[in-house]
């Protein structure tokens, strides 16, 4: 694993290995919260320190492009859907009668939660991440002015037809939500 | 110095805290947001990768997981409006019209 991991290990690095504990830490105790929360809109409010959390470590990977995205849409558009319709909906009285009608859920859905973790890590633990090195080491990044122009070079080039396509998947689901919400259809 | 390993270890105990959620919780707007918990952990391991392999694919999938992420949440959230306004309720378990 420590042959492989050279992007990672440059001198002077040990600020980032603390910062990568505390907004890892941070992200960990959010996301329990999250999870834990009796009230949604605690949830909500949870998801959104997890989300800027998540940014904080893009910046920490070199991916400044995804930081910013992940604030704008994620902590930005995504949460205020998910505020506007749990405070649109009374869901406080929901939770009181949340009663669970399966006896072992609870017991069984941590339990197998933590063995898929337990695997997951065993796997991650192994050094068979090796192959071919791309195109965009650190200092061609640089060359091309910037992690976003590195992003926009790739994305408009190889992935210009997907990148077409999101604009329809976006548009059906402008589409469908106004369809779905809508009171009644004539 | 933050390994791959690092990242890829958060990711998994993000993914998994997410699981819990989804499994463990009745709530379905609180489901929705484990969902979308999963989505950020596999993000996360998604960009460690593209850092580690040179390479910026990794983190033009990020930007389109963000996109449907983001089409994903309009069309769940209508479809959850929409389900409150039939049966008055957001808990899974009364929500059983296409059980057998």
């Amino acid at each position: 694993m420590i042959s492989i991991s050279k992007n990672f290990k440059k001198p002077g690095l040990k600020m980032e290995l603390f910062l990568f504990y505390i907004f890892g830490g941070i992200a960990i105790i959010a996301s329990l919260g999250l999870v834990a929360g009796k009230n949604p809109v605690h949830s909500a409010l949870f998801m959104v320190v997890v989300f800027f959390v998540v940014a904080a470590l893009f910046v920490l990977l070199g991916a400044e492009f995804l930081a910013a995205a992940q604030i704008l849409v994620y902590a930005g558009a995504i949460m205020v859907l998910f505020l506007f319709v749990i405070m649109l909906l009374r869901l406080q009285k929901e939770e009181l009668r949340n009663t669970s009608r399966h006896a072992f859920q609870k017991f069984f859905g941590i339990a197998l939660s933590l063995v898929f973790a337990f695997q997951v890590t065993m796997i991650f633990r192994g050094s068979f991440f090796k192959g071919a090195r791309g195109n965009f080491p650190p200092d061609a990044v640089k060359g091309f002015g910037g992690n976003t122009e590195a992003v926009a070079a790739v994305l408009f080039t190889d992935y210009l037809f997907p990148f077409e396509l999101t604009s329809a998947i976006l548009l059906m689901a402008m589409v469908g939500a106004v369809v779905l919400t809508k009171k009644e259809l004539k | 110095m933050a390994t791959q390993e690092h990242y890829l270890v958060l990711s998994a105990i993000l993914f998994a805290i997410g699981a819990i959620g989804v499994l463990v919780r009745r709530n379905a707007i609180v489901i929705f947001m484990c969902i979308e918990l999963m989505l950020n952990a596999v993000n996360i391991s998604l960009v460690a990768f593209s850092k580690q392999m040179d390479s910026m694919d990794g983190q033009v999938f990020v930007f389109f997981i963000m996109t449907v992420a983001a089409a994903e949440a309009a069309i769940g959230l209508a479809i959850m409006v929409s389900l409150f306004r039939n049966k008055e309720t957001l808990n899974v378990d009364e929500i059983n019209l296409m059980k057998w």
